[in-house]
């Protein structure tokens, strides 16, 4: 498995994970002013072909520098110390000009289907200036001519486009202030603009401050172009829009106590890996709106975030140095590369290494058929037992509200540790998933509180079959701390009659 | 060897028995002692190795990220790093120290001492400004670094320091801080420019956090007053001491007459460890961290350091 990294100072890195060694190290002066902002793989090499193993050449790639240019170099197999496996970065045309300091790196497809075009890049920086230009030029004279410029309101501090809509190329940015708005880059014109939350329970206006920004369609390859996208903000929210719904975003859910910086949606778009300033990276489920595991060991603040294309595998790199390699539902580490630099972007190559498939498919519990030599790639991804059954879906009643939910949780998870006997009992009587929930969950609860009263009653010797009886209780006179389960239970139980 | 002496009931029997085996025991170190050393001497340069004690420090768990002396790629980017126009004397460190709002007045005690210690600071009432705005106002001051002193009991408990005007910024704990004025034998500070000693500052973090330290004197050290601050790193914990040197003559004649150098320390004493490094002046709600101890994660293990 290679992943490619680059850094503040300038350095894109081509790394194979098992043995942690650079394969290479681009040309070029190390210095800060080339900090790479932000790379993205070549759209004529779609992430199925890349991983060929008959093909020398497995990536072209762009990298955006703060200084203002973007570059593009091919990736390709070279002999290395004799043998086959390592890695060669030379650049490809020149560089390209664009507004110093990018915040965001697009590549596009070419502006007429002929297949000598080579493809298309945009640029966004801070203050708001877009270009489209001619990826990697070799000089000709309407070069300049296909260049397209826009200017955005600004400050941008996440942006993102998409050429694959159909209905031209479109792009979305945000920032600080600065809510979220679309263009079309054809016509230049602003197609949408987001509406900002409704003032909060003190009737202050909610700061806008959009750190990062996922289009949701794009990852699972639907088109559609840019009506629905995931937020990041430097407020600690998560926020779903959907342009086709509303202007205001569907969904919000409050994230740790710290900004997200960037984010990845899972190939099959269920999911949202989130990234802070502080180095915690967690999965948000999109269904659910509900923060699930995390992977651990990010030291500092992570900049970058990529998924394998065909495993489920997840690279992270950040401002601690390290890029680290995750099994995305084991969630273990499987690798961890220093690269001496602080990182800013990451990009994961096909290959698929043989050691990594075998251990994922192990270690990834819920899943059986998930990641098997990488020869389905859409099954690791997409199969509906790889996304886990059982207790994960146990909250997954619609009507239910997400406090009512987590108290449900906690008084289910005490109940477990309470008894055991009452807990094979609650677990017994889970309703399926698909079931109608308000019937499934009384039905349980019921089963519950008459596992309980039958204990009281064979205890204390007299009990009525009447269950909300305090006197039942007094009479049965169970040791203390027995009965302060024997309450607990109860209660909970009353729960679901009272609504 | 050591029996068990519980038995016995007579507790001026026991107590002298537990006396001799103790008295026992510390003849036979004193023993091999003589005899290790002997045969050191008899050896000469064949002699074996003295034996080191494994200490949690010794036996460190492995770190990737140490920067070996000839890691080109680390020191091409402290070429340019924030500290460097400090290390190639560019710029002369000014600081401003302030405090938490509304010091206890012993706090100024360490204000004081710091400012002996640190050549060009400066110290400005916190006032009611928050650090934010302290730090926007240090820096069209020309200030290069921002102290902020907390304290608690009326002793400083934590310091933070801001690089002007592109940061860094770090939060540092400080434990077990002596004054100068309690510092036994302390000599007086001169106004010479002090040396700097940066000790075991080994990973790619260490390297980070150190020239952050060194960032904080002027480069140009004047020898004549042989003052030294050290900065020693150990376990993570910085150890901060301020001592003068001197080569001082032997009383003796002939081969007994040797220079010995000598310490008088100066003071004040403080220990440092480091809880995060940011990016940026201060700003904890929506700067981005660089590196944050995580208790959970990190000290899960007692053996691995971060420094």
């Amino acid at each position: 498995m290679r992943i490619i990294t680059a850094d503040e100072t300038g350095l894109v890195k081509v790394v194979r994970l098992e043995s942690g060694e650079c394969l290479a190290v681009s040309a070029g002066e190390q210095a800060r002013a080339n900090a790479v902002r932000a790379v993205c793989f070549d759209h004529a090499a779609p992430a199925a072909s890349r991983h060929r193993a008959s093909d020398d050449f497995f990536a072209r790639i762009h990298v955006a520098r703060a200084a203002g240019a973007v570059e593009t170099w091919d990736v390709s197999q070279s002999e290395r110390d004799g043998q086959t496996g390592g890695c060669a970065l030379s650049a490809r045309g020149t560089a390209v000009e664009c507004a110093a300091a990018p915040v965001a790196l697009a590549c596009l497809p070419p502006a007429s289907s002929s297949s000598s075009e080579s493809s298309r890049v945009l640029t966004c920086n801070g203050e708001g200036e877009v270009q489209v230009s001619r990826a990697a030029p070799d000089g000709r004279s309407n070069d300049e001519a296909e260049r397209t410029t826009l200017s955005i309101r600004g400050p941008v501090s996440a942006a993102v486009a998409d050429g694959d809509g159909g209905s031209g190329l479109a792009l979305a940015a945000g920032g600080k202030e600065n809510d979220l708005k679309t263009w079309d880059l054809g016509t230049g014109k602003c197609t949408w603009k987001a509406k900002n939350v409704p003032h909060d329970f003190l009737d202050m206006r909610q700061p806008v401050w959009i750190t990062s920004l996922c289009p949701l369609a794009a990852a699972t390859g639907g088109g559609g172009g840019l009506q629905q996208m995931v937020a990041g903000t430097a407020h600690r929210q998560v926020r779903l829009y959907d342009a086709r719904a509303q202007k205001r975003p569907t969904h919000s859910v409050d994230a740790d106590e710290h900004g997200v910086t960037t984010m990845a949606v899972a190939p099959d778009g269920r999911e949202v890996v989130v990234a802070d300033t502080a180095g915690l990276v967690r999965v948000l489920d999109l269904r659910k709106m509900k923060w699930g595991r995390r992977f651990e060991g990010p030291a500092g603040s992570v900049r970058g975030l990529a998924f394998h294309p065909t495993l489920p595998v997840l690279a992270c790199v950040g401002l601690d140095r390290m890029a680290r390699v995750y099994g995305y539902h084991s969630r273990e580490q499987k690798f961890q590369v220093y690269l001496k630099q602080r990182l800013n972007a990451v990009l994961f190559d096909g290959e698929e290494g043989e050691v990594q498939v075998a251990a994922d498919g192990e270690d990834g519990e819920k899943k059986k058929s998930g990641a098997k030599d990488g020869a389905g790639a859409g099954e690791d991804w997409s199969g509906s037992e790889g996304w886990g059954s059982g207790e994960e879906y146990e909250m997954d009643e619609a009507d239910s509200s997400e406090e009512e939910e987590e108290e449900e949780e906690e008084e289910d998870s005490r109940r477990r540790t309470a008894t055991t006997q009452v807990s094979v009992r609650a677990n017994g009587g889970k309703p399926s998933v698909g079931e109608e929930d308000s019937g499934g969950e009384s039905s349980e609860e019921e089963s519950v509180d008459d596992e309980v009263d039958a204990r009281a009653g064979s205890e204390g010797g007299s009990s009525s079959d009447d269950d909300e009886s305090e006197e039942s209780e007094e009479e049965a006179k169970p040791p203390p701390t027995k009965r302060r389960q024997v309450q607990r239970t109860t209660a909970s139980a009353k729960k679901p009659s009272r609504r | 060897m050591k029996t068990s002496l519980g038995h016995i009931g007579n507790k001026a029997k026991r107590t002298e028995l537990y006396r001799k085996q103790k008295g026992n025991k510390k003849a036979e170190q004193k023993d091999r002692r003589r005899r290790r050393e002997r045969e050191a001497q008899e050896l000469g340069e064949e002699a074996p190795p003295k034996q080191k004690p494994k200490t949690l420090e010794s036996t460190r768990d492995p770190d990737r990220t140490v920067v070996k002396p000839a890691d080109d790629e680390v020191f091409r980017d402290e070429a340019e790093d924030e500290f460097a126009r400090f290390f190639s004397n560019e710029q002369t460190p000014k600081i401003m120290i302030t405090t938490r709002p509304r010091p206890s007045g012993n706090l100024f005690h360490f204000v004081q001492d710091l400012m002996r210690m640190i050549p060009n600071a400066f110290f400005y009432p916190r006032k009611s400004f928050t650090v934010k705005q302290i730090c926007q106002w240090a820096d069209n001051k020309k200030f290069t670094h921002l102290f902020v002193i907390s304290e608690r009991l009326k002793i400083c408990n934590g310091l933070i320091v801001s690089v002007l005007p592109h940061g860094p910024t770090a939060f540092f704990k400080v434990s077990n801080v002596i004054p100068s004025t309690e510092v036994f034998n302390h000599g007086k500070v001169t106004a010479h420019q002090p040396e700097i000693i940066l000790n075991n500052f080994n990973t790619r973090l260490g390297h980070r956090v150190g020239r952050f330290l060194g960032s904080f004197f002027p480069h140009e050290p004047e020898f004549n007053g042989r003052q030294v601050v050290t900065f020693h790193n150990q376990r993570d914990y910085i150890f901060v001491r301020f001592h003068r040197y001197i080569f001082a003559e032997g009383k003796g004649e002939g081969d007994t007459k040797k220079t010995r150098a000598r310490l008088q320390e100066l003071g004040p004493r403080f220990t440092l460890k480091m809880r995060w490094l940011q990016e940026g002046t201060f700003d904890t709600q929506y700067g981005e961290y660089e590196w944050i101890h995580k208790r959970k994660e990190m000290d899960s293990t007692r053996r691995t350091f971060h420094l």
